[in-house]
C-alpha cells in the first residue's frame, strides 16, 4: 500500500493509531475498575496506585487520543451520512481546532493537578 | 471449509454501519464520562462516589451501554486492523477468534462490576 500524506489519509492513519492505543487503554481500565468487587479498602488502594503522577501524564496523552478519535469520528459520520465528503478538509480543520483547544484546557486542568501532587511530596512512580 | 471466506459474508456493511452507530453512542456516554468523573469532581474517583452512582438505575444502564458499545467498537476496530494486515487465512482466523474471546471476558468482567456492585 502507498501512504499518500494529505489530510485524508493523515487523519485515517491516526484515527487508527489512537484507536488502538484506546483499545490497550480500555483493557486496562476495566481490569483496574473491576476491584471494585473486591470492596472499598481494595479498589482505593488501586485507585491511589493509578493517580500517581506518572499514569496523570500518561492520561493527557489518553485525552488526546479520545478527542482525536471522537472528532474524527464526527467527520467520519458526516461524510458517511451527511454527505460532507467535498468539505471534509475544512470541517477536518474546524473539527481539530475544536479539538485542540480542548486538549490544552483538559490537560492544563490534569497537568496542573499532577504538578500540585508532586509538589505535596507524592512521588512520580507509583512504586 | 474455505478459510479464506471465512466471515466476509455480509460484505461488513452491518460491521460498518454498527461501529457508526456505536461510536455516536459513546460520543455521548463518554461525554457524560468525563462530565460527571473528572470535571464535576476534584480529580480523585472514591469508593463512595461510585457506590452514589451505581445505586441509581439510571447511572447502571448508563454505564452498562457505555461498556457494552465500547466493547463492540474495540472489538470490530481490532477485527478491520487484522484484516487489513493478516493475510494468511489460518492466523486471521485465529486473531478475530482471540479478539472475541478477550472482549467477551472483558465485557463480562464489565457487566459483573456494574451490576454485582455492592456498598458494603
Amino acid at each position: 500500500m502507498h501512504y499518500r500524506w494529505q489530510t485524508g489519509m493523515s487523519a485515517w492513519v491516526l484515527h487508527r493509531v489512537t484507536g488502538l492505543a484506546l483499545v490497550f487503554y480500555i483493557m486496562l481500565h476495566i481490569w483496574v475498575i473491576s476491584s471494585l468487587q473486591l470492596g472499598p479498602k481494595a479498589f482505593e488502594a488501586t485507585m491511589g496506585f493509578v493517580s500517581a503522577p506518572l499514569f496523570r501524564f500518561l492520561e493527557v496523552g489518553l485525552l488526546f487520543c479520545v478527542i482525536y478519535h471522537s472528532l474524527n469520528g464526527i467527520r467520519l459520520v458526516m461524510i458517511d451520512f451527511f454527505g460532507a465528503t467535498e468539505k471534509h478538509v475544512s470541517i477536518f480543520y474546524i473539527l481539530m481546532s475544536i479539538g485542540a483547544i480542548t486538549w490544552v484546557w483538559g490537560g492544563s486542568m490534569m497537568i496542573s493537578h499532577a504538578l500540585h501532587d508532586l509538589g505535596n511530596g507524592v512521588s512520580f512512580f507509583p512504586f | 471449509m474455505n478459510l479464506k471466506q471465512f466471515g466476509t459474508g455480509s460484505g461488513g456493511s452491518t460491521a460498518w454501519i454498527f461501529q457508526r452507530i456505536t461510536g455516536l453512542v459513546i460520543l455521548v456516554t463518554i461525554f457524560l464520562h468525563y462530565l460527571f468523573l473528572h470535571f464535576l469532581n476534584d480529580g480523585n474517583v472514591t469508593f463512595n462516589e461510585v457506590a452514589g452512582r451505581l445505586s441509581t438505575p439510571l447511572w447502571k444502564t448508563i454505564d452498562i451501554t457505555f461498556l457494552s458499545a465500547i466493547i463492540y467498537h474495540s472489538i470490530q476496530g481490532v477485527i478491520m486492523n487484522i484484516h487489513d494486515y493478516i493475510q494468511r487465512p489460518g492466523f486471521r482466523m485465529t486473531l478475530i477468534g482471540l479478539t472475541w474471546f478477550v472482549f467477551i471476558v472483558l465485557w463480562i468482567t464489565g457487566i459483573t462490576t456494574v451490576i454485582n456492585f455492592r456498598p458494603y
